[in-house]
């Protein structure tokens, strides 16, 4: 039998931000304004987990992931709903509840700056009381599994931002967690050291049973980690399932992103509507310029080939540069809004 | 308690891997003391020996010795947590099971003992060896060394408070700076208290400042203090030492409520 290791009843997290009123003088309004907004960071959320699971929460950047992370790890009070893991209302018995989870933030780091990390290895032996005996069998393990063991001399400060994630990401396994959050882990990580990460992450899981939450805004990491995925933006969850039905749906989208020569404003639009007269599709292709100039067309290869559609493109304009991506998370939130999920 | 000791020795660790900073902040100190010297014996010059019943000799020894413990109880405490609170690095303490005022002191006490060394080890050293003063004793410095440690903790306290108000207000730098000034001057670190006229020396008494510098600084150079005078002084620093860790749990409590994480 598994038990739900996290209940999460109707959970919001509203924060009371300062209104802004821009430019120079705008700052010097605001020392003494008192306009405030709030923001629903997150809004009404349920879900539960089960033991062992590996969760892949997904949203653009600003749906309220991380947030959701920092009231679960017990950093922030909820404003509303309840909250209930591993036996813990985080927030309330915090130093009790976060001996037995692990956090890892990609933008930060848990080890010390400007000692070897080998140091802040023995710190955390330390901090979470942990036995000899199970501190050297998982050293053990993790040079089995990685060898990193060349890393532990270096002071952090001088590790490169993957060979660093690396070291914060076994740290977080030290201790035996029974749940770990994971922000963002690969953010900013070139695609080697991105499936390095990924590969630790699962192995980790399969040996040691852990659950775990990970966050994250690119679809990629998600696929090649989680059996299930949690979409969320603005603050809700739009999809909670299986991501092997998300996978048969999205899975076949592919973002193709050209760089075209002599382009003006308006053919833009032009270009829009003739892909979508010789491409039918139920939902015609959406095509977009991008802020940086490249044009991106979204396209479901179950309905047209990738292939027809640059060669059209290659024959009708001049290609500067083109790439082949993955569906972008804000394409698939606005696909599931379109309701091809339900 | 293990683990306060391991973040004590890290932050000592992560404090002294900065050698240039090491260096000069060795050398800083120093010339201050010679400056205070300097300037004093110009102010002296005309007097005939004695201001407010205090020779040239004491209140030369209590400035130098009252900028040395300025020095060696700056830890940046304040700075470091309205730092954390501004770039949201505060979520990396309170992920851990640890307690984050504990966790802050151990990190203070790191720091401190840097401080020793490249600050009050060399400025002892000039005072002693230099200057000579008669004033300072085997017994008096025994003598002053609990007084020191419930000044650190008094000091520490106090850049706490200012640290959480970074709960509310993320940056301190005004509030921050303010509390030096007054600390400096209200707890007679850079004019001896004798100096002060009499109602501001009332005042200054009813106030926590005094009992970090004034207290052991009248302890380690009085040569013939009484024990009834030693332990009123153990008592004033002890009561402020309670009031403010209490009254800090109690602020913790309602500010950890509020705090918000920024970034990412």
């Amino acid at each position: 039998m598994t038990m739900n290791i996290i209940k999460i009843e109707n959970l919001s997290k509203h924060f009371k931000i300062l209104k802004s009123s821009g430019g120079f003088i705008g700052s010097f309004k605001d020392l003494f304004s008192r306009d405030y907004k709030i923001i629903k960071a997150v809004d009404n959320i349920s879900f539960k987990v089960q033991e062992g699971e590996i969760i892949g929460f997904l949203g653009p950047n600003g749906a309220g992931k991380s947030t959701t992370i920092k009231m679960m790890s017990g950093v922030l009070e909820p404003t509303s709903g309840s909250i209930f893991i591993n036996g813990y209302i985080p927030y309330k018995d915090r130093k009790k509840y976060v001996k037995n989870i692990g956090v890892v933030f990609g933008q930060r780091t848990q080890l010390w700056w400007e000692i070897p990390v080998i140091e802040s290895f023995k710190i955390l032996k330390e901090i979470y009381k942990i036995e000899p005996h199970i501190y050297n069998e998982n050293m053990k393990l993790f040079n089995e599994l990685f060898n990193l063991e060349a890393l532990y001399p270096i002071p952090v400060r001088k590790l490169s931002l993957g060979q660093r994630m690396l070291c914060d990401i076994i740290a977080s396994f030290l201790h035996n967690p029974k749940i770990i959050f994971f922000d963002e882990p690969t953010i900013g990580l070139d695609v080697s050291v991105k499936n390095k990460i990924q590969t630790l992450i699962k192995d980790l899981n399969k040996v040691k049973k852990t659950t775990i939450i990970l966050t994250s805004h690119d679809t990629g990491s998600v696929e090649a980690l989680c059996r299930r995925l949690i979409l969320i933006d603005k603050g809700s969850i739009i999809y909670d399932g299986d991501i092997l039905k998300f996978n048969r749906i999205f899975g076949a989208y592919r973002t193709l992103k050209v760089e075209l020569e002599h382009l003006e404003g308006s053919s833009i639009e032009v270009l829009s509507k003739t892909i979508g007269e010789r491409f039918p599709c139920k939902h015609p292709i959406p095509v977009r310029e991008d802020d940086d100039g490249w044009i991106s067309l979204t396209i479901n290869q179950d309905e047209v080939k990738l292939q027809n559609v640059l060669n059209y493109i290659m024959k009708e304009y001049l290609i500067k540069d083109l790439k082949i991506e993955e569906i972008e998370t804000e394409d698939v939130v606005r696909k599931v809004y379109e309701g091809e999920l339900v | 308690m293990k683990k306060y000791l391991m973040i004590i020795r890290n932050s000592f660790m992560s404090s002294i891997i900065y050698r240039f900073h090491f260096f000069y902040t060795s050398l800083s100190n120093v010339f201050y003391i010679i400056m205070i010297y300097f300037l004093w014996r110009a102010i002296y010059k005309g007097s005939g020996g004695s201001i407010n019943g205090m020779t040239f000799n004491q209140t030369f020894i209590y400035l130098a010795l009252a900028i040395s413990i300025f020095c060696l109880f700056k830890t940046w405490t304040d700075w470091n947590m309205s730092y954390e609170v501004i770039n949201g690095i505060i979520v990396m303490n309170l992920i851990k099971p640890m307690d984050i005022q504990l966790l802050a002191m151990s990190k203070a006490i790191g720091f401190v003992f840097y401080n020793f060394i490249t600050v009050t080890l060399p400025a002892l050293f000039v005072i002693i060896f230099i200057f000579q003063p008669g004033e300072i004793t085997v017994r008096s410095i025994i003598l002053s060394l609990i007084p020191i440690v419930l000044a650190f903790f008094i000091s520490f306290n106090i850049d706490y408070i200012i640290g959480l108000t970074s709960f509310y207000t993320e940056s301190i730098w005004g509030i921050s700076i303010a509390k030096d000034t007054i600390v400096l001057l209200l707890s007679g670190a850079l004019i001896p208290i004798n100096f002060f006229p009499e109602i501001l020396r009332k005042i200054v008494g009813l106030l926590p400042f005094q009992a970090i510098y004034h207290i052991p600084l009248t302890i380690l150079i009085s040569k013939d203090l009484s024990i009834y005078e030693y332990l009123k002084f153990l008592g004033i620093q002890l009561s402020w030492a309670i009031a403010l860790y209490a009254l800090n749990r109690f602020y913790y409590s309602r500010a950890i409520k509020v705090v918000t994480v920024n970034g990412g």
